[in-house]
């Protein structure tokens, strides 16, 4: 009976299982790779570097439940580097005021997502390609070229480190409990698996899918705005180029995280531990000197290979 | 969509035929002539048509790929790796312009076939395959150039962007031949009706025992050709490699399909609205110029016109589509 569970419960978490074996074998080789991996000054720096990652990823994979997809984080993240460059500095809201503006800039765009995907009925990658270019525009126009400071106070804070653990990897930490707990115990949460698991029957089980989509994407704005704050308060200045990559990396990280792209499976516990293989990954050929083109290339070959498994995979199970 | 085709030249207006983007490009055409009067004096007017050459050939490989339901995020990319690759290859020499050219041809080709095999063999989604393959590019350019182009485009090939042949620039003669053989390709060619019903109708064309597989495969290598294409005519226009220079024809690309006419779920699109819709783009772009705007507004103003374009797609087909259904409903 007990073995009967287990293996159950096994394969209802395969992914996510394989996923935290593939932390393990990354950890791995980074401890074989180079002497230098596990001293507390880098053990430091991988959780530092994967806060922005891990947060933006969170967002992403929220939208990638519902069978959506955002490819304007990136350029939210930009914009919120941007703005907080100039808004702290120049502007009588100080830091506590731009933080707000940051986070509420981050909604009025994601739920502007939303509601472009539900009412106006865009596709999801099309909507969020026209926002990401509106909001590479916004960047520009507040930061042409990079420059201005953060109040070096906030630099302080998200970086200060307790041993080897930084601010930002327990407000990553927090951040990822809450949304594991709505995800699982709320309503919110369900309707969210619902909708992305099949629209229709969602929305006949008189689950408002409209408003469900367009809270979504509103809180994935919001995150990606935090993680944006993070990641311009960890750099100290303003660069409207900040998020570039944010994007693309944020969907790698939610693919190899279990995610179908399909939308209504996958879990964030995966996305936690994708963040980290990602992460230690950049880290591990930081360490051994890989130059950074390599990791480009390296970075477009894992994304087309992991879906290229799901694709066969699936192939497999529907034959 | 015979019916259709009757229907439309019934009333026999040859503006009524053309895409309605038309319009769009009159009124930007007659905006810049009041704000910048100069602007449209017949040079000006023909180095539109150069200027636009890239986009519209790269345009065109997008829509090709948006007829059969798919989606190419990885042409910017693939632009810009042409350039390098042109200039770096060539370096100067005029005898290296051919091999060049189909060095480069040989890529695009190459770059499709892998995106066709993924998308289309491997039934991986679109964008998710084009976006890895685009940064997958950008890394091989960046290791097989070291981060710095090197280079430089012969003055025999420069001709054919920069040159004049009659009067007219050769860029556009370029473009015209490109438009020319994909439009005979598509409208009387059966793979250009496999194309169209491959995008409308998947399940009948596997039905009818047509290869859906190998006509999307096609499509995404015609675009991988044409996108290379449009890096050799971009090339020869700035004369020298540039990593970034494709960037922006990837989202331009894909707003001029949708312009055009193209939808994302297939079957639709046409190569003459692409060709207008980027004509509109470059007399837009000046026009944001000359207002002395900034590069950022113009940014902000794509964003704007993709949406835009594609919910005027959308009340269109919806439109017709309403027309069909009462139609089917009077038979």
């Amino acid at each position: 009976m007990n073995s009967t569970a287990l293996r159950r419960y096994m394969k209802k978490n395969s992914s996510v299982m394989t996923v935290y074996i593939v932390l393990v074998v990354t950890v791995v080789v980074g401890l074989i790779a180079s002497d230098r991996f596990l001293t507390p000054a880098n053990l430091g720096n991988v959780f530092e570097q994967a806060v922005g990652l891990g947060i933006v990823s969170m967002a992403q994979a929220l939208i990638i439940l519902t069978g959506g997809i955002d490819l304007s984080l990136g350029a939210l993240i930009s914009t919120t580097c941007a703005m907080l460059s100039v808004v702290m500095a120049d502007s009588p809201l100080g830091i506590i005021g731009g933080i707000l503006l940051a986070l509420a800039f981050g909604i009025g765009f994601g739920a502007l997502n939303g509601w472009g995907i539900t009412t106006l009925k865009v596709p999801p990658f099309a909507m969020t390609l026209a926002t990401m270019s509106v909001l590479t525009g916004i960047a520009l126009i507040f930061r042409p070229t990079p420059g201005g400071s953060i109040p070096y106070s906030l630099t302080s804070f998200f970086i200060f480190r307790i041993g080897v653990i930084p601010v930002g990897i327990l407000l990553m930490a927090g951040l990822f409990a809450v949304m594991i707990i709505v995800l699982g115990k709320t309503r919110f949460g369900r309707n969210i698996y619902a909708v992305g698991g099949n629209e229709r029957t969602a929305q006949l089980s008189g689950i408002n899918t409209k408003k469900v989509k367009v809270a979504v994407y509103a809180l994935a704005g919001l995150l990606a705005a935090v993680s944006g704050l993070y990641l311009t308060a960890r750099m100290g200045t303003g660069d409207a180029t900040l998020g570039k990559n944010f994007s693309l990396d944020s969907i790698t990280v939610c693919v190899l995280g279990g995610l179908s792209l399909m939308g209504g499976v996958g879990k964030l516990s995966g996305i936690v531990a994708s963040t980290f293989v990602m992460t230690i990954l950049n880290n591990i050929l930081n360490l051994v000197g890989v130059d950074s083109y390599w990791q480009y290339a390296l970075k477009g070959i894992i994304l087309i290979l992991i879906v290229l498994l799901y694709a066969i995979r699936d192939q497999r199970e529907n034959s | 969509m015979n019916e259709q085709v009757k229907e439309r030249s019934g009333a026999g207006n040859l503006l009524s035929k053309l895409p309605p983007v038309i319009w769009a490009l009159i009124a930007a055409v007659v905006v810049l002539g009041i704000v910048s009067p100069s602007s449209v004096e017949g040079p000006h007017l023909l180095d539109f048509t150069r200027q636009a050459a890239p986009l519209i050939i790269v345009g065109i490989g997008q829509t090709l790929v948006m007829l059969i339901g798919g989606i190419d995020l990885s042409v910017g990319a693939l632009m810009s790796f042409t350039t390098v690759i042109a200039s770096g290859f060539m370096a100067g020499h005029a005898e290296s312009a051919v091999p060049g050219v189909l060095v480069c041809v040989a890529i695009g080709l190459l770059v499709g076939l892998a995106n066709g095999f993924f998308c289309a063999k491997m039934k991986m989604p679109p964008f998710v395959a084009t976006l890895g393959m685009s940064i997958l590019l950008f890394g091989v350019m960046m290791i097989w150039c070291s981060g710095a182009p090197s280079g430089k485009i012969p003055d025999n090939l420069r001709f054919w962007s920069t040159g004049f042949i009659g009067g007219i620039p050769s860029a556009c003669i370029v473009w015209l031949i490109i438009a020319a053989v994909i439009m005979i390709l598509i409208k009387f060619t059966p793979f250009g009706r496999y194309l169209f019903s491959t995008g409308s109708n998947e399940r009948a064309v596997n039905l009818a025992g047509l290869g859906v597989v190998k006509i999307k495969i096609s499509a995404y290598m015609l675009c991988g050709l044409l996108a290379a294409l449009a890096g050799i005519v971009l090339a020869a226009y700035i004369g020298t490699g540039s990593l970034t220079v494709g960037d922006d024809y990837q989202m331009d690309s894909l707003t001029v399909a949708i312009l055009g006419g193209a939808a994302f779920d297939g079957g639709k699109g046409s190569v003459i609205g692409t060709i207008l819709a980027s004509l509109f783009l470059m007399v837009l772009f000046s026009l944001i110029a000359v207002l002395n705007l900034d590069i950022a507004v113009r940014t902000i103003i794509k964003g704007v016109i993709l949406v835009f374009g594609f919910l005027l797609n959308n009340m269109q087909g919806r439109s017709r589509g309403r027309q069909r259904k009462t139609k089917l409903a009077a038979n």
